[in-house]
């Protein structure tokens, strides 16, 4: 058994207890931050952050539980901040939606969507100007496509050609909404393709698959990536901390 | 997840598997009673990290 393997794991194992756990708890109403949860999607943080390495940098979404479980390891200051306690990464202020841990490459996670694109692409820059060698990952799910920053912080990443790695974790939906509803094109990757950077697409939950699409991609080139993930995102926020949420795509569960 | 359980048990690692989800169990737990008993921030706190 390789080393990866078990690291892997753990950290998959370490986000769906610590939510789980959550949504245990969160009835008692002694958790005050509106909640939403990375189940279903902790394969993608999981393996792109640990195939950053610790040098990596990430931003993430108002869904970015496991993004700083996976990035820390650690849970006492996750759950201070959870309880909105002075003890918590943010003291308490930041809550569910607004984590970070910048010693260890968590620069921020934003409730706004797609507000983190710009954020990864200005990190990049200045990581390219300071010549460290830092690869910066930013994952957005597939709504941040539909804003007009996706498109510019695209861009602006391609024409200076960043190492920066965007990340789509697309289920198909925004919030309610079917990406055919909100889209006058019919592929992502195809009009992505046209802009100079490496397009990868995988439909997979299977955590070594992603690390291993992750650590290959930035090596592949030395231009921007953009990996889209299709994935089964559960969609439980703090309303629905112990409901079923939304219905998938194609009805298979969420949760695997 | 299961999915690489799945595959960490065909490796024959199930006893080491069950140790380390009873680690990560108790880590949490520990977490959260430790957050429980954590004071709120106060609101001169407050005042001082939005002011100062």
């Amino acid at each position: 058994m390789s080393d990866l393997s078990w690291n892997l794991y753990r950290d998959l194992f370490l986000c769906r207890e610590a939510e789980e756990a959550i949504i245990r708890e969160y009835l008692s109403d002694e958790m005050k931050t509106p909640m939403h949860m990375s189940m279903g999607a902790e394969a993608i943080a999981a393996g792109v952050c640990r195939a950053l390495g610790p040098q990596g940098q990430v931003v993430g979404t108002y869904r970015s539980h496991a993004i700083y479980l996976c990035r820390t390891g650690e849970t006492d200051l996750f759950f201070a901040e959870m309880y909105g306690k002075a003890s918590g990464m943010g003291h308490g202020k930041g809550g569910s939606m607004h984590l970070s841990a910048p010693d260890s490459g968590l620069i921020g996670t934003s409730a706004i969507v797609a507000s983190g694109l710009p954020v990864a692409v200005g990190a990049a820059f200045a990581n390219r100007q300071k010549n460290n060698g830092k690869v910066v990952a930013v994952f957005f799910g597939d709504g941040a496509v539909d804003e007009g920053v996706f498109w510019e912080s695209v861009n602006a990443a391609c024409l200076w050609r960043l190492p920066v790695l965007f990340v789509c974790e697309d289920n198909g939906l925004a919030v309610h909404t079917a990406s055919s509803a909100r889209r006058g094109y019919q592929d992502l990757p195809t009009i992505l393709s046209q802009f100079n950077c490496k397009v990868f697409r995988d439909d997979t939950t299977d955590v070594e698959r992603i690390h291993a699409l992750a650590r290959a991609a930035p090596r592949s080139c030395s231009c921007p990536i953009t990996a889209i993930s299709s994935m089964w995102a559960c969609s439980r926020t703090s309303r629905q901390a112990t409901g079923t949420g939304r219905n998938s795509r194609d009805g298979r569960p969420w949760i695997l | 997840v299961k999915l690489q359980r799945d595959r960490l048990l065909a490796q024959g690692r199930g006893g080491d598997l069950e140790l380390l989800e009873k680690q990560i169990r108790t880590q949490i737990v520990d977490s959260m009673r430790l957050a429980e008993a954590a004071p709120y921030p106060q609101p001169e706190d407050i005042f001082q990290d939005l002011f100062s």
